[in-house]
Formats: C-alpha cells, structure tokens, sequence
C-alpha cells in the first residue's frame, strides 16, 4: 500500500504560509495601534474556527462508523489526519486562557463587568475565569483522547487484521458522539456567544455545529480531490466525491435553516435584549452579513443541486473553496464585532493569520498522513468502499 | 392463429437475472422490459436506460411553488389586505420565508408523484397489466421480444436461449388477449 510522501513540494508551499501567519501575528503585535486587540481577536477566531474544522474530522469518522457505512474507509485516513490537529488547538487555546489569567486581553468582557451590571453578576456564576479554563481544558482533552484512541486502534488495525481495533473504534464513536453533542454545544456558547455577554440564542450551538460540518466536509473534500490529483488514492472515483458533495449540499441547507431560524426570531420577537445582536452586525458590517448569507446558502444549493456537479471534481472543488471562504466570514461575524469593534478590519493581520493557521493545519494533517498507510487496508468494510457505487 | 407477442422467462435469484440478461444482450435479443419484486442493483445499467427527469419535474414544480408562495404572500400583505403587525414592514419578507418554503416542498412532492404516476401509468383509474402475480412476491421476469420476426424458428431460438441461461419458466404471450380487452 502506498503512504503519503510529504515532500517539498507540499512543505515549501505551507512553510510560506506559516511565515506569513508570522509576519502578520508580529505587525498585529507591534506595528499598530490598538493595544493588540485585532491580535487576540483574530487569534481567537482562527484557533476556534481550525479546531472546530479538525473535531468535525472525528465527527465524521463517529458518525460514519456508528452508522456502519462502508463506503468512506478508502478516504477515513484523511479526517483522521484531520483529527491530529487538535492538540495544538489546545495549546492555542492556552494561550489565550493565559492571556485571560494574566489580562492580557480584553475579548471577554465577562471578565471585568461594569458597576452595577446585574446580568453579568449573575452570570458571574458561570462566567468567572476559573470555571471557563476548567470547561476549556475539559473539552479539548476529551476531544483529543477519543480521537487518539480512534487513530491508534485504526492504525494497529493496518498491521493486524484482527477485529477487535475495529469494534474499539466503534466504542470510541459511540463515546465521541455523546461527549460532542453536549460539549460542541457548550464550547459554542463559551468560546463565542460569551464574548456578547448579555446576549443568548438557544439554537446557537446548532448553528456554530452546523458550519463546523461544512467547513469540516469541505476541507475533507479539498484534501481528497488534491491527494487525488497528485497521484494519491488511485482508487478514489466519482461516486465517493458526489456522497461528500451531497453532505457538503446537505449541511450547508441545514446551516442557512439554522441562520434563518435564529435571525427570524430575533426579527419577529423584536426583544431589545435579543436584537442587539443583529443591530451591531447590520449597522457596521452589513455588506459581510449579507456576503455570508448569500454565499453560503446560495453558491452551495444552486451550484451543487444537480448530480452532475457533484460528480465533477473542479465544480466541488470550487464550492468548497468557496464556503471555505464563506464560514470563514461566518466566523468573522461571530467574533470581530464584539472584540474588535470599531477596529475590526479585513487587512494583512486578519488574511495573513488565517493563512499562517491554515498553513500549519496542513503540515499537520500532511504530516500524519505521510506517517502511516492512505488506507486502511485490513479495515472489514474496505472492499465495499472499493466497489461502491451511488446512483442519485 | 394468433399472433405470437413476447415470451415471459421466470427466474428465482437476482444475480441469476443479471447473468442472464449479460448473455442475452451479448446475443442480441431484444429486451422489451425486467420485472423484479425490489431494486436489482446494476439492472438501469445494464438495460441501459438514461437517467430519470423526474429531479427535473421537482425541480419546476418547486420553482412554481415558491413564486406562487411568495407572490400570494406578498399580494395579500401589501395589496390586498395591507395590516400592521407589530410595526413590521407590509413587505416583511423573513416572516414570508416559511410559507414559501413549505410551498416550495408541497409543489416539488405532488408534482413529482403525478409525473411518476403519469409516466409509469399507475395509480387511480388506470389499468396495469399484471404479468404475474409473484413479481411482487419471489420472482424475476425477462420479456423477451423477437424484434419483429415472428416466424417459428426464430421464436424456437430464443426459448432456447432463455432455457440456456436458467429460466425456471417460459411462457409465450400471444395477441389472443390484446383482442379481448379491446
């Protein structure tokens, strides 16, 4: 079986990447003049915005193997890989819990409330410094062991085609998927809708779950259709690409219902205390909340509502690339307006610390890739994901 | 004498079926139709029919359902019967959006079922011919045609060919029934 060579040719691209990312992290630092607000706020948005898109790899490994379905094992390596990016989500959340502790910054406004704001007094229960890192740390780790346990006992399945590592990687789905369903909510809450203190959504941890798994399926789709075009994965065809464009289909609707759920309630509720949310996004960032809107339900479900598109591997790539770029400005609507505020640009800082993020996602997920086999040849369901095929 | 039409070949197993059709198409038989009691994967390729258009119906149906949806919405807001809700625009289109979509769905649905209908010729007050009662239990059919050839030797041919590949039954269908019905 083949494994991934992980050469210059994919090193020298992303080491330009990190560099930027570098540049970009010291001009935010040094060479302006907001007291590194847009560091931290653009530090924050991409350290959640990444470890969001590697945790939907294991959501897609869990959801998969809970459903016993056979055709994504010639491609499971790459979320796999995907998976392994998510302890340096830790670190990165780290350090901006340091910066908490040490007030550093000031993106949690929860930490110092003003005099005599009672909501935050008694929110002061949950939201106080101690609680959040425990919360933090909780997640993270959890994310990071079951995903680890699912890798290790994946890779031991390559080297022994006894089936016990195959019925462990079940167990860990299993764990996975009631840790995530209570977790992904309450980092959502924690990590975003905590930086408008008094503001709440019930359905916001939806929402942010929904865009995790585009992104999440877009960035799987990206991977496969390069290693593809590289001379990787020779067996990878059509049908596998148009089931990942039918999730890519699929979860950017569900996202835009999400959307439009919270916003029509909002809208129609017209509550002060509710509305404020919306008020601060359409009065200074009105042109990027009707991009997001327009680009992420509107390219996905026309560009790829016919089964031909999901069957062209350009056509998917473009789409992907696309609501990349979309839920990129979904998270920027998230974060930039209650951090950054009247600061918040899209400039050098805010692209060039993107791309550092994304440049060191792929060395590690290229990395790992190239550690073991792209296959997972002795998994059982194996052959069927060779001769799979999908006819609508 | 009545005039020989096709020929019923019956077959117990699935993957018999396919094995079969692979020879007879090899052999240039004519296939005028496959009859099985669920989906028999690889048959739409092997018979070689082209992609249903039926997405397409739902497709316009769907379009149709959304502009009538919006545009009666929009018609009775702000023409019609123009009332202040709330102090929300006559033209509140979020509150329009749930309507619409639900519209969008009911068209795509009925109109998706009446082309299916139409198309395969089921459903209230048609008259579908029954080959055989146990296609919808445990048996697989293959009408074989003769592409127009309806002398004896040709007809004997191909009941050979279909015992060959394993038919439990053949049957041949004469023009005595069609005259009956009509």
């Amino acid at each position: 079986m083949d494994t991934f060579n992980f050469n210059n040719r994919f090193k020298i691209p992303l080491l330009i990447l990190m560099l930027t990312g570098l540049a970009s992290i010291i001009v935010s630092l040094f060479f302006t003049h907001d007291h590194g607000i847009r560091f931290w706020a653009n530090f924050h948005m991409n350290t959640v915005y990444i470890t969001f898109i590697s945790l939907a790899g294991m959501v897609f490994l869990a959801i998969h193997s809970l459903g016993t379905s056979g055709w994504q094992t010639s491609i499971q390596r790459i979320p796999e890989a995907m998976t392994t990016f998510l302890p340096a989500g830790l670190v990165f959340m780290m350090i901006i819990l340091i910066g908490m502790w040490f007030n550093l910054h000031h993106i949690f406004h929860w930490i110092h409330p003003e005099e005599g704001d009672k909501v935050l007094e008694l929110k002061k229960a949950y939201l106080n410094v101690p609680f959040f890192s425990i919360r933090s740390l909780i997640y993270l780790g959890g994310w990071i062991l079951l995903a680890r346990w699912w890798r290790i006992n994946s890779l031991r399945q390559d080297n022994d085609p006894d089936l016990k590592y195959f019925r462990k990687t079940n167990i860990a789905s299993g764990v996975f998927i009631v840790f995530f369903a209570i977790t992904s909510s309450m980092a959502a809450w924690d990590w975003l809708m905590s930086l408008d203190p008094h503001w709440f959504s019930t359905l916001f941890g939806w929402y942010v779950f929904s865009g995790l798994l585009v992104s999440g399926t877009a960035v799987i789709i990206l991977l496969v259709v390069i290693l593809h075009a590289t001379g990787y994965l020779p067996h990878i065809n059509k049908e596998h690409l148009h089931d990942l464009g039918k999730y890519l289909f699929a979860f950017s609707v569900l996202w835009a219902y999400l959307w439009f759920s919270q916003y029509m309630l909002i809208w129609y509720g017209n509550l002060p205390e509710e509305t404020a949310y919306f008020v601060e996004r359409l009065k200074g960032f009105n042109t990027l909340f009707l991009i997001n809107v327009g680009v992420n339900f509107v390219v996905p479900f026309l560009g790829l509502m016919t089964r031909n598109s999901k069957r062209i591997p350009i056509v998917l790539m473009l789409v992907s690339l696309v609501v990349l770029a979309g839920h990129w400005i979904d998270f920027y609507l998230l974060v930039m307006p209650d951090t950054a505020g009247e600061a918040a640009t899209i400039g050098f800082v805010e692209v060039g610390m993107t791309l550092g993020f994304l440049g060191l996602f792929l060395w590690i997920v290229f990395r790992a890739l190239a550690r073991a086999n792209l296959v997972p040849a002795n998994h059982p369901y194996f052959k069927e994901s060779l001769e799979y095929h999908t006819n609508y | 004498m009545a005039a020989p039409r096709y020929i019923k070949a019956y077959y117990d197993d699935d993957e018999k079926l396919i094995g079969s059709l692979k020879i007879l198409k090899e052999k240039g038989v004519e296939i005028l139709d496959v009859l099985t009691p669920f989906p028999v994967h690889g048959l739409d390729k092997l018979l070689g029919y082209r992609r249903s258009w039926i997405s397409r119906v739902g497709f316009i149906g769907g379009a149709i359902g959304a502009a009538c949806g919006l545009g009666f919405q929009a018609w009775v807001f702000v023409k019609e019967y123009p009332l202040n809700i709330g102090g929300k625009p006559f033209f509140a289109l979020p509150s329009f959006i749930p309507v619409t979509f639900e519209m969008t769905v009911l068209f795509a649905a009925i109109a998706m079922v009446f082309a299916f209908l139409m198309r395969s010729k089921i459903g209230p007050g048609a008259n579908p011919v029954i080959h055989d009662e146990k296609i919808t239990d445990d048996r697989f059919v293959i009408l074989v045609g003769f592409k127009g050839d309806i002398s004896e030797s040709n007809i004997n041919g191909v009941k050979g060919t279909l015992k060959d590949t394993g038919a439990l039954g053949i049957t041949l269908k004469e023009d005595i029934e069609l005259s009956k019905n009509y």
